[in-house]
């Protein structure tokens, strides 16, 4: 069927405008995914370098409960699912974390309160300045974005409500949790500030060396799915996880537009293409060619022309990721994931039907004394 | 039975305004070489597309073969089985070779690749174009387009070959050797050759001249 390879580059000028306008479409779309794909994982692996291979939370909250406003989108956790963990096949060690926030009447912004035991500190970043707190005293260390904006340093006393906190050391936070205006103190003390020493925030988990997460995870879903809120990704967990799946929705957007765009740029190529080509469709019915065998060239070549325009598409996106990363994410490598380019793959094959199809059905409805016509 | 039986075919346009074939009546037997003449605009094209299964009459009957044309679901595989069609204007496609444009008609005859490309170099060969088998028809005079344009229509070893002015848009010398051509094929295969023109020195090569007038049959002669 060589017509279906040569036919849609006759009119090269309208083909090559159609294939640039759904090739920036998939591009777009393949950037994007290549880029949030790259993001996780970055951030992933600084997770796990941390030695966070699991964050464990309480149930999510519904949408609807009231309650959300307390809580959070995570109900509590008992802390009795610490031992529960713990015992779980392949789990090495956990650690429990409450998190709350606080106001501080020089702030507009909540500043979130972390407790935690001083030995569970690594997954928090590193100590820059000065050292960690002792678990039975009111210390604590301070965020160095909240150090800076409060102007206090190590040895400085920080009031929490009516509590007063020595400040022993200024950490760099580096992990999902570690949001860039906190204070960390002991599990007791946030305990206690809350006056809820039963419930936990979240759980850390530390796998032992070679188990996959994913495996656990699952293990645990199945256990206590109903539960529990698993997550091994900072895609599945807290505002990064919120804006993923937001930059998720974003490419989701892009595709369609560029579904929608794409769509009718094929069909206005398609239907140029065929009207131009009245006598010649005309002669291949003269001739028996049955309505099938014209709609399958016709969509052949509106495939031909999305299929080029996919191959340029993701070209142009793993460079545009490859540019998006260099400048401004340098330390964040390219993954090449193929579910984003399988997904670009599909786009541009179901831009080719959908844009095909009628100009196909039109074609196959030319009546062949167009070929004889003589005008 | 006569092979072809054409009985009081009407066809109209323009809601009845146009009686392009006002009640045609004719038979044709297997073999014959007819021309058929007249003025423009008196139906020859409409009776050629009847014949070849293009287009269906509003009223009468015809039937070729076993095919009762008016009546049939199957126009496509009669076109595809015993037509073959020369028009005016070459109608090749352009970009594919011209073995390629050949080879056209057998898509829908299950042929192998291998074996369409093997006849479409044979009939290529026939017309003495063999050397031009992978030209683009873009480079080809109009002959030699018209030759191909001949090859094409044998693809399918049609019983009828319908041709409407198929040397129109040829010099006198090329129109000699068409003819020359389509006679000697036609002789050789006993194919019913149908050629509409308004050169009656075209038409002088058939043995059986008929003539339009308004979509009627004004004469029909044989000439020997
Ligand atoms: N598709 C059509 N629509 C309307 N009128 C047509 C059509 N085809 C042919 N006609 C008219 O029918 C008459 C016969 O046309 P045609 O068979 O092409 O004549 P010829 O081939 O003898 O010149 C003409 O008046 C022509 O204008
Ligand atoms: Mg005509």
């Amino acid at each position: 069927m060589k017509l279906i390879l040569k036919n849609p580059f006759k009119k090269k000028f309208i083909a090559v405008l159609a294939i640039i306008g759904i090739g920036i479409g998939i591009g777009a779309m393949v950037a994007l995914g290549f880029v949030t794909d790259s993001v996780i994982n970055g951030i992933d692996n600084k997770i796990h370098n941390s030695g966070i291979d699991m964050l464990i939370k309480g149930e999510k909250v519904n949408l609807t409960d009231p309650n959300i406003v307390f809580y959070g989108p995570n109900k509590p956790l008992n802390k009795s699912w610490l031992d529960t963990i713990k015992n779980t096949e392949g789990v090495d060690s956990v650690a429990g974390v409450y998190e709350t926030k606080f106001l501080n009447k020089n702030m507009l912004v909540p500043i979130n309160l972390i407790g935690m035991e001083n030995t569970s500190l690594k997954y928090q970043g590193n100590i820059t300045n000065g050292t960690a707190f002792n678990d039975d005293s009111k210390e604590g260390i301070i965020s160095s974005g909240l150090a800076k904006i409060e102007n206090k340093t190590v040895g400085d006393d920080y009031k929490i409500d009516d509590d007063d906190y020595k400040i022993v050391g200024i950490y760099e936070p580096d992990n999902l949790m570690g949001v860039s205006l906190s204070f960390i103190t002991s599990l007791k003390n946030v305990q206690d500030y809350v006056q809820d020493s039963e419930n936990l925030s979240n759980v850390i988990v530390k796998l032992k060396t070679g188990v996959k997460s994913e495996y656990v995870s699952k293990e645990l879903k199945n256990e206590y799915g109903d539960n529990i809120d698993v997550s091994t990704s900072i895609a599945d967990n807290g505002v990064m996880g919120e804006m993923i799946s937001m930059l998720k929705q974003l490419s989701l957007a892009i595709s369609l537009l560029a579904l929608l765009i794409g769509g009718i740029g094929i069909l206005n190529t398609m239907m140029m293409s065929v009207y131009e080509r009245t006598r010649e469709i005309g002669v291949l019915k003269a001739v028996g060619w049955k309505n099938k065998r014209i709609i399958t060239m016709v969509l052949g070549e509106s495939l031909v022309l999305t299929m080029v325009a996919s191959i340029i598409g993701t070209i142009l996106g793993i460079l545009l990721s490859m540019i998006v990363l260099k400048f401004l994410m340098d330390d964040v490598s390219l993954v090449f994931s193929i579910n984003t380019i399988l997904q670009a793959v599909i786009f541009a094959i179901i831009i080719g039907l959908v844009g095909g199809f009628y100009p196909a059905h039109k074609a196959s409805k030319l009546p062949p004394t167009e070929a004889l016509r003589y005008e | 039975m006569s092979f072809m039986e054409i009985k009081n075919l009407k066809k109209s346009y323009e809601n009845g305004l146009i009686k392009a074939l006002d009640g045609v009546d004719l038979t044709i037997e297997k073999g014959e070489f007819i021309a058929i003449i007249g003025a423009s605009g008196s139906g020859k094209s409409t009776l050629l597309n009847m014949l070849g299964g293009l287009d269906v009459a509003d009223e009468g009957t015809i039937r070729i073969g076993d095919y009762d044309l008016r009546n049939t679901k199957k126009l496509n595989e009669f076109r595809s089985k015993f037509v073959g069609f020369i028009f005016q204007l070459h109608n090749l496609i352009s970009n594919i070779s011209c073995a390629e444009n050949v080879e056209i008609p057998m898509y829908e005859l299950k042929m192998s690749n291998k074996e369409m490309r093997k006849r479409s170099l044979e009939l290529l060969d026939l017309v003495n174009l063999k050397n031009k088998a992978s030209s683009d028809p873009k480079v080809l005079s109009g002959g030699e387009r018209q030759r191909v344009a001949i090859a094409r229509s044998l693809a399918n070893s049609p019983a009828i070959i319908l041709a409407d002015e198929p040397t129109g848009s040829l010099d006198s010398k090329n129109t000699e050797n068409i003819l020359k051509l389509l006679q000697e094929l036609q002789i050789k295969e006993n194919i019913t050759l149908i050629i509409v023109t308004h050169d009656l020195d075209v038409a002088k090569h058939a043995n059986r001249i008929i003539e339009f007038l308004d979509g009627k049959i004004i004469n029909d002669n044989k000439n020997n």
